[in-house]
């Protein structure tokens, strides 16, 4: 543990991407007491509507006169909250279904396994804009439409590892031992595949604040006035070119979120991942 | 004869993130043109960086070059310039221990082999211009019979995947022998291979290097194969020259204790080969004074402060030991 | 593996795969909460018509019998009637697909033409502040927001230096369909005013796509660049002089594009996603929008139609994947 935060502290890009997060991370959970109008997630003030960044609102403000710079940070919460539980629930669903269907190889594992390559036939997006659909817009079936459409993505990679773990000889002689499935699983295989699982995890991070916004973008999301950041996106339409401003501080969000990840996740690959870390 | 090879002095040393490795420590070594000389020790003794040095292409990033000099027919190995560069893969060869992995998997053998000749070999007799494509086949089929290849297009047309280990190894020893070189270094050229081959590819090494007078250096864990084929065999430890025995004197004359043991530990016909007790030495913090001392029963207060210097104790045998075992028998 | 054994072996996957989703879709499509018949009888139908239309669309049977009958009606080429456009669902399909093909491979080529060369350079000279700047402006575009590109390309260029159309694919008519492709029937028809319109239209959704493609497309070549750089057959090639030229543009490229070449399912992966997307913010009458739009109005056969054409895409495009590998890689083919 102590290694591993001195190799990211150490390595460029994880640091970069790790600060990165944690300021997105910091930002959301402290959002009521940093912003200069912390009231504007849900009231309007018509006489202020449209205007351009100035020194009493950063970054412009909206149609409903809200300060964009306010609702971004306030809206960093519900990208997080959505995208933590997203994420979550896709750990644990997609990493025992993955186990089970790499470890057996018979019908159980068949019908796992399958059932992930068919969420992966089309793109997740049209799948989960269809659940979100069907729920009607708010943050719980955001949340539910991301999680049954993600989870395969870790169902696939820990399903990949697991079925090469197996011919690994030590997997092999543990289970010529007798020794049960479930130690197996979590002893042998599961700490030898958990770094895979982490890097996925955090690119998947990015991947979740993308799709939410999507969602929000396509007029999915939480329904107005909360600030989530697709949907001032989509508002903001309406208003151009006058109101250049307008996507401008919500799509950086997205941006600084998603790059976070990003660089955190190939930082934490090059650390955890002997194979690219032996090439230098 | 005029030494063909001459290195004085080599000290190597690899930059790492754990600090400065000191992988080849003072080497002396000098090869007269036609001889074939083994070099043996364990594995990180710094067989390949030495081989890598004689041909320079040291990892320029990390290798440093703490002193000596390594010149072949005079040419400075250890130069970047263009003297060095056209005589890399014409001078001196390489045939690599991993005949599949050196091979690009995605081309056939034959572009390979063609491509080493257009670049390489030197220009045909009486000719200034480069070799039409006939005249390059021809060559290269003319080559895939002295390595006991059958001479087909056939062959060249596969692509690596599709030939054994034994042909890959012999089509390695082909590209290196295209340059006609003076020189060939084999880093453990057989160490992919199962053991009839091994025998065939060593033979036909020695042969080679007898009909062509070409010097080569033959890197090997293997006792038995070095002395099978080598005029001269090299022991090395640690990145020292242990001793330097010639081939009628390795096993009744060596006197180094190390070697010693490494013939020791020869495994003998109905028992298990025996490893030499004690761990390698690590090149990132080398014992002062003789490398081997935490390991060698003879060990004194001078061995673990002085470097042994390597004197000659007979014609052709060269010694670095403070104490050394009288010959046995 | 041969040729013939992968493409059975894909499409034997291939059947189950899409049967589970239109399984998946047709039990999201039910649990909508507005009711299909009303849909379909009509704004102002009457009870009586509703019960009908729902009748005739066997929609008060057991759900697994419509299932069942809708299968039937897809195996013989009938996906049914969409509600909104009241037109067959295939004519809207055979209508939608070449829009997003159109947009969805030049996407693709403009991504491998911008990211090859780019991650060839940043791989070669690895560390230097080329690469350093080639990673930073990739790692970038892969954490822009799509829809977010789309508008800036937009305001920059629509709306502000006027150069390029806002949405849409053509000003006047489409020129008479042959490939559906408007840049090619356009080109065909020897339509030069045409022929430019339809390419004035799509270089924006085009470059939206591409950017994060070749962002991906950089960061992978340039691995594979060094990975080759690096490999045991370069460093023997280097051992025996080969001229740097000769090793780099021949084999190291060679090596590098072979497992480049390995993403492309996974570019056109993202870029079907992103024009999914895309669509909707440049009005590009694909199938995104379709989709979009039909998953809006619950018009679920529609969307049942749709996702099925989406997923044989999908499952069309890592088919030619896996074949282009196997021609370019010589050990893909014994
Ligand atoms: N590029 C490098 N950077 C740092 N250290 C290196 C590098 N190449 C080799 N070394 C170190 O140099 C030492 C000698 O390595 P070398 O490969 O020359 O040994 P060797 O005798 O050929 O071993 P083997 O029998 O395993 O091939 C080892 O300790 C190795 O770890
Ligand atoms: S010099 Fe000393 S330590 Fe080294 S081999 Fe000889 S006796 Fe052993
Ligand atoms: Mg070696």
């Amino acid at each position: 543990m102590i290694n591993l935060i001195t190799s990211i502290v150490r390595h460029r890009t994880a640091l970069v991407g790790l600060i990165l997060l944690s300021l997105v991370v910091a930002v959301a959970i402290a959002a009521p007491l940093i912003v200069p109008y912390p009231e504007d997630a849900q009231t309007f003030h018509i006489e202020r509507r449209l205007l351009p960044p100035s020194s009493e609102a950063l970054f412009g403000t909206d149609r409903m006169g809200g300060d964009i710079f306010s609702r971004v940070v306030l809206g960093a919460r519900m990208t997080l909250l959505i995208t933590a539980t997203v994420v979550l629930s896709g750990v644990l669903i997609g990493v025992p279904i993955g186990l089970v269907a790499g470890y057996y190889n018979n019908g159980i594992s068949l019908v796992l396994g399958g059932g992930a390559e068919i969420l992966l036939a089309v793109p997740q997006i049209i799948l989960a804009i269809a659940i979100t659909q069907s729920l009607g817009p708010s943050i719980g079936s955001v949340i539910l439409a991301l999680s049954v459409t993600y989870w395969p993505f870790w169902a696939r990679i820990v399903f990949t590892e697991t079925r090469s773990m197996c011919h690994e000889t030590f997997v092999e002689s543990a289970i010529a031992l007798g020794v049960s499935a479930w130690r197996v699983i979590f002893l042998h295989i599961l700490p030898n595949i958990a770094s895979s699982i982490v890097v996925r995890t955090t690119t998947a991070i990015g991947t979740t604040a993308f799709a939410s916004a999507t969602l929000g973008f396509l007029g999915l999301g939480p329904p107005p006035p909360s600030p989530e950041w697709g949907r001032m996106i989509a508002e903001s339409r309406d208003y151009l070119p006058d109101a250049w401003w307008y996507a401008l501080a919500p799509g950086l969000a997205l941006l600084l979120t998603v790059l976070g990840c990003t660089l955190f996740g190939d930082g934490l690959r090059d650390i955890l991942d002997p194979k690219t870390r032996r090439r230098g | 004869m005029n030494p063909l090879l001459e290195i004085d002095d080599l000290s190597l040393t690899f930059r790492t993130e754990k600090g400065p490795a000191h992988v080849l420590d003072s080497i002396d070594l000098t090869m007269v043109p036609g001889e074939v000389v083994g070099l043996v020790g364990e594995s990180g003794s710094g067989k390949t960086s030495l081989a890598r040095a004689i041909l320079g292409v040291l990892p320029g990033a990390q290798a440093e070059i703490a002193s000596g000099r390594v010149r072949l027919d005079g040419i400075d190995m250890l130069d970047d310039g263009k003297a060095t560069r056209d005589a890399r893969g014409r001078l001196v060869t390489f045939v690599p221990q991993d005949p599949f992995d050196s091979f690009n998997p995605l081309f056939g053998v034959g572009t390979q082999l063609a491509d080493i000749v257009r670049y390489r070999a030197p220009p045909a007799t009486g000719h200034r211009l480069a070799r039409s494509r006939r005249a390059r086949e021809a060559m290269i089929l003319d080559m895939l019979a002295a390595v006991q290849l059958p001479a087909s297009r056939d062959l060249l047309n596969r692509y690596p995947h599709q030939l054994s280990g034994g042909q890959r190894q012999r089509l390695m020893i082909a590209m290196a022998l295209l340059p006609q070189p003076r020189m060939l270094i084999a880093d453990e050229p057989t160490a992919a291979l199962d053991v009839t081959v091994q025998v065939q590819i060593l033979g036909l090494l020695r042969r080679i290097a007898a009909e062509r007078t070409l010097a080569v250096l033959f890197t090997t864990h293997d006792l038995g194969a070095a002395w099978e084929i080598c005029d001269r065999i090299i022991v090395m430890y640690a990145g020292q020259i242990a001793e330097i025995l010639p081939r009628k004197a390795f096993f009744a004359a060596a006197r180094h204790p190390y070697t010693r043991m490494l013939l020791a530990s020869l495994p003998k016909p109905g028992h298990q080969a025996v490893g030499i007790p004690g761990e390698s030495a690590s090149p990132l913090a080398p014992p002062p004074g003789c490398r081997f001392n935490p390991r060698c029963p003879l060990a004194s207060q001078m061995c673990r402060t002085v470097r042994p210097l390597p004197s000659r104790s007979e014609e052709g045998h060269l010694l670095a030991c403070h104490h050394p075992l009288p010959t046995a028998s | 593996m041969n040729v013939v054994s992968m493409v059975v072996n894909r499409l034997v996957w291939f059947v189950p795969t899409v049967l589970g989703l239109l399984a998946v879709v047709f039990v999201l499509a039910r649990i909508v909460p507005t009711d299909p018949a009303v849909l379909a009888a009509g704004e102002n139908a009457t009870a009586e018509q509703v019960q009908e239309a729902r009748e005739r669309l066997a929609l008060d049977r057991p759900l697994p019998e419509q299932f069942v009958e809708y299968l039937r009606q897809v195996v013989q080429g009938d996906l049914g009637t969409s509600f909104y456009t009241q037109q067959p669902i295939v004519d809207d399909l055979t209508e939608r697909l070449p829009a997003t093909l159109e947009l969805t491979i030049l996407g693709v080529l403009a991504a491998g033409l911008i990211g090859v060369p780019l991650g060839v350079i940043s791989g070669l000279n690895r560390n230097s502040w080329l690469d350093h700047l080639l990673r930073l402006v990739s790692v970038l575009f892969i954490g822009v927001a799509p829809f977010w590109i789309a508008m800036q390309l937009q305001l920059l260029f629509s709306m502000q230096l006027g150069w390029l159309p806002l949405s849409g694919r053509i000003d006047d008519f489409a020129p008479e369909a042959m490939t559906g492709f408007l840049t090619i029937d356009a080109l065909v028809a020897g339509d030069l005013q045409n022929f430019l319109s339809a390419l004035r239209h799509i270089v924006l959704p085009t470059l939206t796509l591409a950017l994060p493609g070749a962002a991906v497309i950089v960061r992978f070549t340039r691995t594979s660049v060094v990975e080759a750089v690096n490999s045991p057959s370069v460093a023997y090639q280097t051992a025996m002089g080969l001229p740097r030229r000769v090793i780099v543009w021949k084999y190291i490229l060679r090596l590098a594009l072979n497992s480049t070449v390995t993403q492309l399912g996974l570019v056109f992966g993202i870029s079907l996603t992103g024009a999914v997307v895309i669509e909707a913010v440049f009005e590009w009458p694909g199938l995104g929008t379709y989709a979009v739009r039909s998953i809006l109005h619950s018009d679920y056969n529609a969307v049942m139609g749709v996702t099925l054409c989406v997923g044989v895409l999908f499952a069309l495009s890592n088919l030619l994947v896996d074949l282009l590998q196997m021609a370019i890689d010589p050990r893909g083919a014994t």
